[in-house]
Order: C-alpha cells, then sequence, then structure tokens
C-alpha cells in the first residue's frame, strides 16, 4: 500500500484553482483585513473617546465642586463683610442699636 | 505538542486578525491547491469553485474567532462540511463496486475500468495516467473515496482522516487498504496490458 501510494498516489497532481476563483479569495481576504482594521480602529476610537468623557467628568467634577467651594465662601463672606460694614455704619451713626441686625438693614434700604 | 508549521498558521490567523491581509494570503497560498484538487474530486468541477471560495469567505470571517491549535484541521472542517451540504444535492456517482447493467450483467465501473485501461495505460503520458486514476478514485465507494482524497489531495496523515470524520483510526486504515487494492489492481493491469 506504502509502494503504491508514494510512487503513484502521491504523485497524482492536484488541480489548481483557476485564476478568477484566485481572485476572488485573495479580493475577500484584503476585503474583510481592512474591514478587520477598521473594526480594531474603531474600538480604539470608542475606548479613547469613553476614556476622555471618564477623564473630562473627573476634571470637570473636582474642578467645579473647587469652584462652587470657592464661590460660596466668598459670597457669604463677602456678605458678612457688607453686613458689618453696614453695623459699622449704623453703630457710628448711633441710629440703631449695634445688635439690632434687622434695624442696620432698614437702615440701609433707607438709604437706598 | 502543536507542530511547528501549526505554530506558524496560528500565527498568521493571528496577523490576520490584526489587519495583515498578507497573512491569510500565505495561508491560502499553502493550502489552496489541497483544497481545491480535494473538491475537484469531491463535489465535482463544476462546484469545487463555489465552494472553494465559500470555504475561504468562512476562513477569513470567522477567523477572530479561531481559537488556535491546529488550524489545518478547523480548515478541513470547514471545506468537508460544506462539501457535505453540497453533496446532498449533488447527483450520487456510480459505485466501482456497483453492476452498471443490471443484476444479470455484474459487470461493475471497476471491471469497465480495468478492461478499457488495459493496454492503452502503457502508452499515455503521466498525466492520462493520472486522468485515469482520478476516473478510478472517483467511482470508488464513497467512504473509501473520502478517505483516499483525505489522503492523496490533502496530504493528511491517517490520524488525522480519523479525528476529522470521527472515524476510528483502524476503520481509515481497512477503507484505504480496500481502496488502494481496487486501484492498484486498476492501474497495474492497465500499465502491464
Amino acid at each position: 500500500m506504502d509502494r503504491f501510494h508514494d510512487n503513484v498516489l502521491a504523485r497524482l497532481p492536484k488541480a489548481e484553482p483557476p485564476p478568477g476563483v484566485d481572485a476572488n479569495v485573495i479580493a475577500a481576504i484584503r476585503a474583510e483585513a481592512r474591514r478587520s482594521g477598521m473594526r480594531k480602529f474603531s474600538m480604539r476610537a470608542l475606548m479613547a473617546a469613553a476614556f476622555a468623557a471618564i477623564l473630562l467628568s473627573v476634571v470637570n467634577f473636582r474642578f467645579g465642586a473647587g469652584l462652587n467651594e470657592v464661590d460660596t465662601s466668598a459670597i457669604a463672606e463677602e456678605e458678612g463683610d457688607i453686613m458689618l460694614d453696614i453695623i459699622g455704619l449704623a453703630s457710628s451713626a448711633d441710629l440703631y442699636d449695634v445688635s439690632d441686625v434687622d434695624a442696620a438693614d432698614g437702615y440701609v434700604l433707607g438709604l437706598l | 505538542m502543536p507542530a511547528a508549521s501549526e505554530i506558524d498558521d496560528d500565527r498568521l490567523v493571528r496577523l490576520f486578525v490584526a489587519g495583515d491581509p498578507s497573512a491569510m494570503e500565505s495561508l491560502y497560498s499553502k493550502y489552496r491547491a489541497q483544497v481545491y484538487s480535494w473538491l475537484v474530486h469531491t463535489v465535482g468541477m463544476e462546484d469545487a469553485g463555489d465552494v472553494h471560495q465559500e470555504a475561504w469567505l468562512r476562513v477569513v470571517r470567522s477567523a477572530s474567532s479561531y481559537r488556535g491549535g491546529n488550524f489545518r484541521a478547523w480548515l478541513w472542517r470547514i471545506v468537508r462540511n460544506l462539501a457535505i451540504d453540497r453533496s446532498r444535492l449533488a447527483r450520487p456517482q456510480v459505485s466501482l463496486d456497483e453492476p452498471l447493467g443490471g443484476e444479470e450483467d455484474g459487470q461493475t465501473a471497476l471491471d469497465m475500468l480495468e478492461s478499457e485501461a488495459a493496454g492503452v495505460l502503457e502508452r499515455m503520458d503521466e498525466r492520462e495516467r493520472a486522468t485515469i486514476l482520478r476516473d478510478a478514485i472517483a467511482t470508488l465507494p464513497p467512504l473509501q473515496k473520502e478517505v483516499v482524497l483525505f489522503r492523496v489531495d490533502a496530504e493528511m496523515t491517517f490520524a488525522e482522516i480519523a479525528a476529522l470524520t470521527g472515524t476510528p483510526l483502524n476503520t481509515v486504515l481497512g477503507r484505504m487498504r480496500h481502496a488502494v487494492k481496487k486501484l492498484k489492481g486498476a492501474f497495474e493491469r492497465g500499465i502491464n496490458g
């Protein structure tokens, strides 16, 4: 069996695919490789976009929260200063009791 | 442990999946003649081109799902399944063992082949002899023919054929032995006149 196989069967020529068949397969291979490359690129782009969005939201959260804290305290501080000024003004003018903040407020409104 | 060529095949598949078309073109170049030749003698010349293209399309489209290990076995599973699907639609071929002209005639395709081949084969060149042998293979019983074609065209080992077809190794060897006996008889008698 082996001798017949080696001498006769193994030497049987193989049929070659026609050029058109080869061309179609090669075209399909190249098209699929392009698609595969595009899929990979899209996946990378998607991942990069997702990462950027997460990074942005983290930065925004931290930065935004910081701003809010500063703004809030600054406004409160400013309001406090104004109130103290008003009270001081009212007090110096001996118009109202310095402890009466509402009265001082009314005085300022009267000035306006 | 996988053979070096299988490692190379796996590496080429990975490169292709990463977007390198030349990697799959190398694999195609390596197996194209085996696959096409096997298909020509399994599903016929008329359908071989279509099935060949369809098989390779499946290979390239499902390459990303290939898990590695044995590309050749994976490729041949795809090719064989498509060939089986196509053969279900095709006309049954004449077997060497079946009588040609009814029960009373008794002459089989093999008998006719041998008698026709006798005396003319020695005047034929190698290509013509190959044609005679191919014709003889074509008329073998399907299970014997399958083993012969996997051995001759796909260049598989008997163990690989057994694994692919889900047949015990001894059965595969037995089928090959019977097939070769028939082919050898037809061929040698033809050559010796």
